[in-house]
């Protein structure tokens, strides 16, 4: 065989083992899902652990776990959407939620839980998955349930204090005499608080509403039922807006007066619980695993209970109204849809979900079997703030609504407007948001 | 044969080619060629980054765009919404006008008089000019985070250490609509370095004859300073007051960290509102129209400040 002829056979042959390799490799090669949330800190470690083990089930996909920071995903978001460059699942906020649904910026999930034929009902609470639909669509699966403000309260102080730490108050009333008995101020300065009721109320601050915690437990609606007008300039709206400034006024000397000296966000205000220098504080069941990181010690101390209801009002039950829940939802122009139906089922509604819960010992689960081992002295609590959870639908303007309702009980707090004034005008605004944005 | 007529070509090839040079082109020409080849990428980078941009906004001011659906024509709407329905929009306007009328005099003050301290010989002055200059290089997130810690009411630095030297109760700086802005100014002005550093290269320009002169008039340390000093000093204040107020009118970063525009909107500056229109609520149209208006706006004040500095600024040494 002349040498040139036997040279190209080679050749040839490692050309075609090279074509060959790499036709495999193209037939096995993972497929990338990128996943964007905000699970930072310790948690982005404990989501990678999970995060493997669907890799190691799924051995076609490999993961990019895209840890985002809260205060920059809404541009981050953004600019994806507007470019078409977005990731395969996004995990979203509660305002955040109808914003993106009412785009249409999420690929609705019917056809894919049809197909699979799953049964929501059987692996979520009613109200997670009823929060994730958008109109008649179902968006995203939760990956937790909409979770009402608890309070927490330190049964030292309210022993000191006089008060039953066995029976924590179920009125506003009870509430308003607990705070003021565990206040301790001279003056202006106050060297132990009772409580503040309008956490993160200042505009800016959080994704809480205080004015719907309260008024979800006087009766009040925040919109109609099929979310196109305004419900809470009703009396029940009133008479929550006087009862916040009053109970803030009579406990603290005004709103303000706490503010200034305990803060008024989560992060302003646990190290003062903490340290026993504030009797009760407005926080999510999540404060537990918080606690129990941040300060252990307190464990022992504490007790918890829903927020209680305007005694008052006939009508008043224990329930709280959520507009949005959190979830993972798929964008629209996904670029690996599948995989990210795969990765959706397993991290919010399979085994990867559950396991993400217990993990963190979180205890606002959205899914019905999956366990989580609180304390004793916590469960019984925990279960009623979750049974009270009402979905509402939320129109795709309701960051803007909340936003309003913020500023609306601020100026009242504040003493800028009275709470008469300043319903109206906020009646007035979400009246022109919604006409602007239906 | 075939070698004849490629010398032919040779010898017959006008002179141009033969020097290397394009046929009709003068020098002026070839210069003014390499210069826009040299100046492309700019151009194509100004063209793609800054004035598709300054046009899409231009376009989009007329419309109702939320970013996922194609933009719907509006017309003048948003202008009119901003100007005749906005409460908010105004209250916006008022509270970058009071940040940039206490910021901008405030930081021009400070590092005037920051400049005339460290503008000495003295041993060590080095490293007070790299202590007051540090603060500028540190970014702007990192330092709002820093004084995130120290305004903290309870476990910051500065109010506990007032409640227990002093028994003064401080506000809660970042949450009390009275000091939310000024807790933000003065984060600004404590990164004053820059202002400061041109001040001092403006100091250590004047001519050392100028003193010595008004000393031989007899002129007072307050005079030396007020006619001398401060008159040549009026095209660096002069910079500086523009710089300082076009900064002032984009403040962002800090707010955002700080306070997001609360409490009670009180620290609601222009560039934030225009944040939470154009990112947080998708009303990307009316963003626009609001970003176009700050451009007017900072364009006719500092036309205004141009149109003017001919009554006070010296150029006598240039």
């Amino acid at each position: 065989m002349p040498k040139s002829r036997k040279k190209f056979g080679v050749l040839s042959a490692a050309a075609a083992a090279m074509g060959l390799a790499v036709t495999m490799t193209q037939a096995y090669a993972a497929e990338k899902i990128v996943f964007w949330n905000n699970w930072d800190g310790s948690r982005a470690p404990q989501l990678r652990s999970v995060l493997d083990q669907f890799e190691k089930q799924n051995p076609g996909y490999t993961v990019e776990n895209v840890t985002l920071s809260s205060d920059t995903t809404a541009q981050r978001m953004l600019t994806a959407v507007a470019s078409g460059d977005v990731p395969d699942l996004y995990m979203t906020q509660a305002n955040d939620f109808p914003k993106w649904a009412g785009l249409g910026a999420f690929r609705p999930l019917d056809d894919l839980v049809a197909r699979d034929g799953l049964k929501l009902d059987e692996i979520f609470f009613s109200g997670g998955i009823e929060g994730s639909r958008y109109g008649d669509k179902l968006i995203q699966f939760p990956f937790k349930v909409p979770t009402s403000l608890m309070i927490w309260y330190n049964k030292d102080l309210f022993k000191k204090a006089g008060l039953d730490p066995d029976n924590p108050p179920k009125t506003w009333k009870e509430l308003e005499d607990a705070a003021i008995k565990t206040t301790v101020r001279d003056g202006a300065v106050i060297s132990q608080l009772g409580l503040n009721i309008c956490l993160n109320c200042a505009t800016g601050s959080g994704s809480e509403n205080a004015f719907i915690e309260w008024l979800s437990r006087n009766g009040g609606e925040v919109l109609t039922a099929d979310a196109k007008d305004v419900a809470f300039g009703s009396p029940e709206g009133l008479d929550t807006l006087k009862w916040m400034q009053g109970f803030s006024n009579r406990t603290a000397g005004s709103w303000q007066n706490a503010v200034r000296q305990f803060g008024s966000t989560f992060k302003d205000q646990r190290p003062s619980f903490y340290m026993g220098k504030m009797a009760m504080i407005m926080d999510g069941p999540f404060l537990y695993n918080i606690m129990a990181k941040d300060a252990p010690q307190m464990l022992d101390k504490v007790g918890v209970f829903v927020a209680p209801i305007n005694g008052d009002n006939k009508d008043a039950t224990q329930r709280y109204l959520a507009y949005g829940t959190p979830g993972y939802a798929i964008p629209a122009k996904a670029k690996h849809p599948e995989g990210a139906w795969k990765l959706l089922k397993f991290i919010a509604a399979g085994e990867g979900a559950c396991q993400f819960f217990t993990m963190q010992q979180r205890v606002d689960t959205p899914l019905r079997n999956c366990k989580v081992d609180v304390p004793p002295q916590f469960v019984a609590a925990f279960k009623a703030n979750g049974d009270l959870v009402q979905s509402r639908q939320a129109p795709s303007s309701f960051q803007q609504i909340h936003v309003r309702l913020q500023q609306m009980q601020e100026a009242v707090l504040l003493g800028k407007e009275t709470p008469e004034a300043a319903l109206k005008a906020a009646a007035t605004d979400v009246k022109a948001i919604l006409a602007r944005t239906n | 044969m075939a070698e004849i007529s490629l010398l032919r070509k040779v010898t017959h090839a006008p002179r141009h080619r033969a020097e290397g040079r394009s046929p009709g082109l003068s020098n002026t020409t070839r210069e003014a060629l390499w210069g826009y080849f040299f100046i492309a990428p700019w151009i194509i980078g100004f063209l793609l980054f800054s004035l598709g941009p300054i046009l899409a906004t231009m376009y989009l001011s007329l419309t109702h765009y939320d970013v996922v659906s194609a933009p719907r024509w509006a017309g003048l709407d948003n202008f009119s919404r901003m100007f005749f329905e906005d409460k908010e929009y105004w209250k916006t306007l008022a509270v970058t006008v009071e940040y940039s009328a206490i910021r901008v005099p405030l930081c021009i003050a400070v590092g005037l008089v920051l400049a005339m301290l460290i503008n000495t010989q003295a041993r060590g002055i080095s490293i007070f000019r790299l202590a007051l200059y540090l603060p500028a290089i540190v970014p702007l997130v990192a330092a709002s985070i820093l004084w995130l810690w120290l305004l903290n009411p309870q476990y910051g630095f500065i109010n506990p250490t007032l409640r227990d030297t002093f028994g003064v109760i401080a506000p809660n700086w970042l949450r009390d609509e009275n000091f939310a802005l000024l807790a933000i100014i003065s984060l600004s002005v404590w990164q004053i370095g820059h202002t400061m550093m041109i001040f001092l290269a403006g100091l250590q320009e004047i001519p050392r004859e100028l003193y010595e002169a008004a000393e031989l008039d007899g002129a007072s340390a307050f005079q030396k300073t007020r006619f001398v000093t401060l008159s040549m000093l009026t095209p660096t204040i002069y910079f500086n007051l523009i710089i300082g107020i076009i900064n002032s009118f984009q403040a962002f970063a800090a707010v955002f960290i700080l306070t997001r525009g609360g409490p009670a909107n009180e620290t609601m500056v222009y560039i934030m509102y225009l944040y939470r229109r154009g990112i947080e609520y998708l009303e990307m149209g009316y963003a626009s129209t609001m970003a176009l208006v700050l451009v007017a706006i900072i364009l006719s004040l500092t036309i205004l400040i141009m149109k003017t500095s001919d009554k006070w600024v010296n150029y006598d040494r240039v």
